[in-house]
C-alpha cells in the first residue's frame, strides 16, 4: 500500500485506488468469489443438476413420478441389483425442490442410494463454498481496513 | 386369515425389508404395514417391489395410481399397505384406486 493511494482514509486493493470502506469490502468479496469458483464447483453444479429428473422413462406403474435423473440412471446401470451387506438400510433424500418437500426414505439398494446421494454431495460442496467465501472476505477485509472501519 | 397368497406376497416383499442402520433390527411385516409410510421405501424401490408382486400374480401394474401413494406433496400420501397387495393378489386385479 502506498501513501498517495491512502489519502482521505481510502484504501487501495486489487489495482483500484481511493476505495471507501464499503467499496473495499465489496471488491474483496468479488475477488474471493472469483478465487473460490474453480473446477470443484463446476463438479458440484454438475452433481446438483444431474439429480433433476429430466430424462423420460416409461413410467411403471402408471402415474409414478415421471422421468428419472442422470445420476439415478447411471447409478442403476453401474450397480444394477447390488445390495448393502447384512440387508442394512441407508437413508435417501427424496424430492427437495422446494426444500420443505424433501423426505427421508430408506433403501437397501446401492444404486438407489448413490443415485440419490450425488445431488446431496453437490449441495454440500456449494454450501461450503458460500461459507468459505464469506469467512475469507470478512477475514481479509479486517486485516486491510483501518481503525474505525475494522469489524472487530 | 393366513393363506398361500398371503405367504407368497409377504415373501416377495420381505427382501425389501432392510435392517435399521442404528438398531440393526428388522421390522416385522404385517398386512397392516404400508410400503410408503411405515417401511418408508424409496419411491423407485417401491415401484420395483410392486412390479415384482404384480408380475408374480400376472397382473398389470398400470392399474395402480402410484402418485396417490407417492404424491408431489408428501403430506398428502395415503398408505399403500401390504394387505391391499394381498387382497389384490387374491382377486388377480388391483382392487383400489
Amino acid at each position: 500500500m502506498d501513501t498517495t493511494e491512502e489519502l482521505n482514509d481510502t484504501s487501495f486493493y486489487a489495482g483500484r485506488p481511493n476505495l471507501a470502506a464499503g467499496e473495499l469490502f465489496f471488491i474483496i468479496f468479488c475477488e474471493e468469489v472469483a478465487e473460490q469458483l474453480g473446477i470443484d464447483d463446476f463438479g458440484a453444479i454438475v452433481a446438483v443438476l444431474s439429480g433433476r429428473n429430466v430424462l423420460t422413462t416409461r413410467a411403471k406403474p402408471r402415474d409414478a413420478e415421471k422421468g428419472t435423473s442422470y445420476a439415478s440412471r447411471t447409478s442403476r446401470r453401474v450397480f444394477q441389483t447390488a445390495k448393502f451387506p447384512f440387508g442394512i438400510q441407508l437413508p435417501t433424500v427424496v424430492g427437495g425442490y422446494p426444500p420443505w418437500t424433501a423426505r427421508i426414505r430408506w433403501t437397501h439398494k446401492l444404486s438407489t442410494f448413490i443415485g440419490r446421494a450425488v445431488p446431496v454431495v453437490g449441495w454440500v460442496i456449494l454450501a461450503r463454498d458460500v461459507a468459505d467465501i464469506s469467512f475469507h472476505t470478512v477475514n481479509r477485509y479486517n486485516t486491510i481496513a483501518r481503525g474505525e472501519d475494522k469489524l472487530w | 386369515m393366513v393363506d398361500d397368497t398371503q405367504t407368497r406376497v409377504m415373501a416377495l416383499i420381505e427382501p425389501w425389508n432392510g435392517r435399521s442402520l442404528l438398531t440393526f433390527r428388522k421390522k416385522t411385516l404385517t398386512p397392516e404395514m404400508s410400503l410408503n409410510l411405515d417401511m418408508k421405501l424409496d419411491p423407485e424401490d417401491a415401484a420395483e417391489c410392486l412390479q415384482n408382486v404384480f408380475d408374480a400374480f400376472g397382473m398389470d401394474s398400470d392399474q395402480v395410481m402410484f402418485s396417490l401413494y407417492y404424491p408431489k406433496k408428501p403430506r398428502e400420501a395415503i398408505p399403500l399397505t401390504i394387505g391391499m397387495l394381498i387382497e389384490s393378489a387374491r382377486a388377480r386385479r388391483w382392487c383400489y384406486d
